[in-house]
């Protein structure tokens, strides 16, 4: 869920608008990366016992280290995985968020090192106060860093009208595609009424389009595919 | 201007640029500069098409893929890109003494309030030894009373290993709170500096007064020195990072924010590794009774010396003093 967008203006001042991830998206994968780091620190205690066993070290020595992996493990997670994975962790990538500069370009290490060991006490109280009220949901660490976290858009193709009536505008393209992309997934009663709706429309204001096209026994949403020559894009 | 038309027309360089970076995230953002430059101008030419996508056709499928084009191709050609690759040789050699000797008088205001809180707090417990109860407890406070020291039991309680691993992950989160506490507009590491020296002078005094002023400095001196220094430098980068928080200044706040964090971060960073070493030296040196102090005084001041030889190595004069 996309919960906001920020406008961010890029090369020769064209806007485009990021979609920020919100307290509710970073939350969830801030819980996937935490179990995953309790079960690796877990891991990582069995594995020095067994290892510290066989290689016959005391239990002072297994313990030590077993201690000192897991606070590395705790500190080392988020910044090993952000500058691995360029700006995500396990848990981020679930839920397709990756951390940008407040320009939208890539992080350097050093900011992906400053917004994580700032998660001990701006996290803990203030930190999800600050992000909840903060118009682009950023906690101490990212306005610290400058960095964003944001909604990766997904990489599917759209359907895009390959030919219009003339004097259409954005609006009405966006509705036809918008329609034209859910008319599978809609309610089948829906979906028959609204694409009647938009044939009726172009009967009436554009009657030339439907020149020619066989609307007989076909779903509407097939019909209109026909009338605008869609084209996945 | 014929929507379907201009899709048909811009699409085989939008097709183009998606392709050049896909292959470029694949890459990891590296690239010839023949590539860069190519994506680079293609890049423009998408975000031209971007920005009148949006003004004509808001909403529509084209103006959605170049938004997404548009902010993929950002991540790829933006960012704070250092060209120098990391290594730890560079970053001890240059990087760290040059932000260590640019939070010099962050430091120095750290450790004058160090030292003014020790020495009241000292002062304070030879006036009135009863305070070591509160700062000890009533088992450690009898244990002293009897001529015996709490350190002694660093050694039987826990095996050294243990020790050194749970001194040194301690002390690391200690330096991590009074440098992350900077973002409380400088109280914490003004409360770390204040109550670690009101400890040290604390403890000091309530020995003292039951001699055993000696024993406590024998335990403190191969370790002490640098572990107080060190948590004097994370306060100190707390505070610089609060000065990028708190300072009036003509700078922009987001820019001055991000340099104070950055070096304060460095400092921060580089002084943790020197954290193992001294949990080694507290779990496995200092609770020796047989070592001699002498030796044990040398060792502090060795490392202490090490470490101050790596973090100014380019002199005392300030962060652009070469």
């Amino acid at each position: 869920m996309i919960e906001s967008a920020e406008t961010i203006r890029t090369l020769d001042n064209v806007p485009l608008e990021f979609p920020l991830a919100g307290v509710a998206s970073r939350g969830l994968a801030f819980a996937i990366d935490t179990l995953i780091v309790s079960f690796a620190s877990v891991f990582w205690f069995i594995a020095v016992m067994g290892a510290g066993s066989g290689a016959g070290l005391g239990l002072g020595w297994i313990w030590g280290l077993g201690l000192l992996g897991a606070f590395l493990i705790q500190w080392g997670y988020f910044v090993f995985f952000e500058i691995r994975m360029r700006g995500s962790t396990p848990g981020k990538n679930v839920l397709k968020l990756r951390v940008i500069t407040s320009e939208g370009g890539t992080p350097s290490p050093g900011a992906l090192v400053i917004r994580n060991l700032l998660r001990l006490i701006p996290d803990t109280f203030v930190g999800v106060i600050l992000m909840a009220i903060d118009p682009m949901a950023r906690r101490a660490g990212d306005r610290l860093a400058g960095t964003l976290v944001i909604h990766e858009a997904p990489d599917r193709p759209s359907l895009a009208l390959g030919t219009i009536p003339h004097g259409w505008g954005g609006d009405q393209v966006a509705t036809v595609e918008a329609y034209l992309e859910r008319a599978a997934v809609l309610q089948p009663a829906i979906s028959v009424e609204i694409g009647e709706r938009i044939l009726r429309w172009l009967m009436r204001d554009h009657p030339e389009m439907l020149d020619g096209i066989d609307r007989e026994g076909k779903h509407p949403a097939t019909v209109l595919h026909e009338v605008f020559r869609v084209e996945r894009l | 201007m014929e929507y379907g038309r201009w899709v048909e027309a811009r699409r085989p360089l939008w097709d183009e640029v998606e392709a050049r970076i896909g292959a470029a995230l694949k890459r990891g953002n590296r690239m010839s500069f023949d590539d860069l430059e190519e994506l680079a101008l293609a890049y423009r030419r998408v975000l031209h098409d971007a920005a009148v996508a949006r003004a004509r056709f808001p909403g529509s499928a084209a103006a959605r893929r170049l938004e997404r084009l548009g902010i993929r191709g950002a991540y790829v050609l933006q960012g704070d890109l250092n060209p120098e690759r990391f290594t730890f040789r560079r970053f001890y050699a240059r990087t760290f003494p040059r932000a260590c000797r640019s939070m010099l008088p962050h430091l120095r205001l750290v450790t004058a309030l160090f030292l003014v809180a020790a020495l009241f707090a000292a002062l304070a417990a030879l006036g009135s030894p009863a305070l070591g109860l509160r700062l000890l407890g009533p088992a450690r406070f009898e244990a002293l009373r009897e001529g015996k020291l709490w350190t002694e039991s660093l050694v039987t309680a826990a095996p050294p290993g243990a020790a050194a691993s749970g001194i040194a992950t301690n002390n690391m989160s200690v330096a991590l709170v009074a440098w992350a506490g900077g973002t409380l507009a400088g109280l914490g590491p003004i409360y770390v500096a204040v109550v670690n020296g009101a400890l040290l002078g604390g403890l000091l005094g309530v020995t003292y007064h039951f001699g055993m002023a000696g024993a406590l400095l024998g335990f403190v001196l191969s370790h002490g020195p640098l572990e107080i220094f060190l948590v004097l430098m994370s306060s100190g980068a707390g505070l610089y990072l609060a000065q990028g928080i708190v300072a009036a200044t003509d700078r922009p706040r987001a820019r001055l924010l991000r340099e104070h964090a950055a070096i304060s971060t460095v400092v921060v960073v580089g002084s943790l590794p020197w954290f193992l070493l001294l949990g080694l030296v507290e779990a496995f040196v200092s609770p020796q009774p047989a070592l001699p102090p002498a030796f044990k005084a040398a060792l502090g001041l060795v490392l202490l010396a090490t470490y101050l030889a790596v973090a100014f190595n380019g002199g005392w004069g300030g962060a652009d003093a070469r």
